[in-house]
């Protein structure tokens, strides 16, 4: 598995959310905005950052179509394929991840709250196999924090000195059915973090940049408090849809062709060609 | 069944190491001797048992087996989800222990009961479920819960002595005969059947032919069990357990297709708390006919005596 050098990750990226924006809009589905919050942090993560013995826990698995495109771009999953086959009935590329089917993707997902305990779970596996070099990364929504079963998984990273995991929060501040500080206000978010004593830094959660720095931090941090990492990125949902970005709608309502043109021009030269 | 339960546990880990051990806070007087023989292959995963299970299919996405224990509730239903979606849907070798199915727990009430276990297991995809009524059970069926390659639910009840009606040698099967009778078939869940084993000398002799099942769900029922279920017409199901998912209803429709119409089928079975009183597990059999007077009367009605 080559990584993909820092420089060229930001057209990596354009790659990710044209493909997944294509395949919303062949499809008319929903959970666009769901997709478009993470494609950043899932291609820095997949293409900058994991080597062939690392495994990645898409914990908001209504994200699929973000993590199938990464896949694609990765040239892990057949572009092609995920093209023709999308959210078609008899597909392996369902609205939410499938089990023990599609390289690149070791669990199902989409019923939130179960990726960190998975997580933990491969994360002691390696300290027990005495595999130092294999890292575990989960990506988590912020909604998703109001599961209790997270914070389980963060007592047990802590406590069992999980230091090859890193959590990372798509902080979009929207969650099913309104704004997070009115549906169920997690804040102070990173205060809380610390106190379940994890290693917690915040970045932006669409510049590869910023990613990549607070990924060399919290990782230095992580070994030196023998613990889990966490990154809380900030995020837009529904980065770049006119109308929508930063709305609850963008989590439901497929996307009208004047969404898409609109949606495509963040791709820069890769929507050019689409 | 503890005390077999990690003698054996204890022996298995010894073999294969990537046995694993995960307790969700419990096993005091009792798994003490696998916990400081295992190190840091026993896992106290705290009150968590979501998170247990969830960290199990991870482990076990790691080539390890784990096995998974708390009191029976605790194990299966508070981690439901993650069983379902974490662990059966991908087919992954977790092993959920429950200790105390049933009114095991007894007057420790009703929060610490399991009288569903069996069959919200039994309806997850891959899912073997093992409910073992003999002590001297426990060792093999253990063994047959490890071999297995997918996950697996064991209930752990009563340790309950085998009158030297089974023995030891036999190799673990779903369905053993323990007393053959030519007029009334009798199918007993795991460590109930000692009640029925205890109220032979009462009954004609020869007129109960005594089935222990300690395993669901059944694929398919006994050849001979069937056949003698033919002969005599009637069978009478007793399990600690809601009618719901229990033995009987995953009984019912071989039974249907295999005696056409002529069959008296009666149940017995957990219903919960009729009185709305707490007592210990015996009083709770009695109450519910799973045990004693109750037990024998209907023994004796489907006998005709």
């Amino acid at each position: 598995m080559q990584k993909t050098a820092p420089s060229d990750l930001p057209a990596a990226g354009a790659r990710v959310r044209k493909l997944l924006l294509d395949l919303h809009y062949g499809a008319r589905s929903g959970h666009v905005g769901s997709a478009l919050s993470c494609v950043e942090i899932l291609t820095f993560l997949r293409l900058g950052c994991m080597s062939a013995s690392d495994t990645l826990v898409l914990s908001k698995g209504h994200a699929a179509s973000a993590l199938y495109s990464t896949l694609a771009v990765a040239g892990e999953v057949q572009e092609d394929e995920l093209r023709a086959r999308y959210y078609k009935d008899g597909t392996l590329f369902s609205a939410h991840p499938p089990p023990n089917k599609i390289s690149g993707i070791r669990f199902a997902t989409g019923s939130l709250g179960h990726g960190p305990g998975i997580a933990v779970g491969l994360a002691l596996g390696s300290k027990l196999r005495k595999q130092p070099d294999e890292r575990v990364y989960c990506v988590v929504s912020d909604g998703e924090l109001n599961e209790g079963s997270v914070w389980e998984a963060f007592a047990f990273s802590r406590h069992f000195k999980l230091d090859n995991l890193l959590f990372i929060v798509d902080r979009n501040n929207l969650q099913g059915f309104g704004r997070t500080s009115e549906v169920m206000d997690m804040s102070p978010l990173n205060e809380k973090l610390r106190a379940f004593g994890l290693a917690v830094t915040e970045a932006d959660g669409h510049d590869f940049g910023s990613l990549a720095e607070a990924y060399e931090s919290v990782s230095q941090a992580a070994r030196n408090g023998s613990t889990a990492g966490i990154i809380v990125a900030a995020t837009v949902k529904g980065r770049g849809m006119p109308g929508l970005a930063d709305t609850v709608a963008c989590h439901y309502v497929p996307m009208t062709e004047e969404v898409y043109g609109g949606a495509l021009k963040l791709c820069g030269d890769a929507g050019d060609q689409g | 069944m503890r005390v077999e339960f990690a003698q054996t546990i204890l022996e298995v880990a010894t073999q294969d190491a990537s046995v694993l051990f995960l307790t969700g806070d419990l096993g005091f007087m009792a798994l003490e001797e696998v916990r400081d023989r295992l190190g840091e292959r026993f896992i106290n995963a705290g009150v968590a048992e979501q998170n247990m299970v969830s960290a199990a299919a991870g482990l076990a996405a790691r080539d390890f087996k784990p096995i998974v224990y708390s009191i029976a509730p605790f194990a299966t239903l508070r981690p439901y989800e993650q069983l379902r979606n974490d662990v059966c849907l991908h087919n992954l070798p977790v092993k959920v222990v429950g200790n105390g199915g049933g009114y095991g727990y007894g007057i420790m009430g009703s929060t610490h009961h399991a009288l569903e276990d069996v069959g919200v297991m039994r309806t997850l995809p891959n899912m073997r479920v093992f409910v073992p009524a003999f002590g001297s059970d426990v060792a093999k069926c253990v063994r047959a819960m490890m071999a297995y390659s997918g996950p697996a639910y064991l209930r752990l009840g009563k340790s309950v002595p085998n009158f030297g009606l089974v023995t030891d040698a036999s190799p673990w099967a779903p369905m053993r005969r323990v007393s053959q009778g030519s007029s009334l078939v009798v199918a007993a869940m795991g460590p109930v059947v000692e009640h029925v084993i205890s109220l032979l000398p009462e009954l004609p002799p020869g007129s109960v032919d005594l089935w222990s099942v300690g395993e669901l769900s059944l694929s398919s029922l006994d050849g001979e069990f069937l056949r003698s279920a033919q002969e005599a017409g009637r069978v009478i199901t007793v399990e600690e357990h809601y009618l719901a998912g229990g033995m009987a209803e995953n009984m019912a429709p071989h039974l249907i297709n295999a005696c056409s119409g002529r069959l008296r089928f009666k149940n017995l079975f957990a219903r919960g708390y009729p009185s709305g009183l707490y007592g210990s597990q015996r009083w709770h059999q009695d109450e519910n006919a799973l045990a004693g007077p109750g037990l024998l009367a209907a023994l004796r009605e489907m006998l005709g005596l």
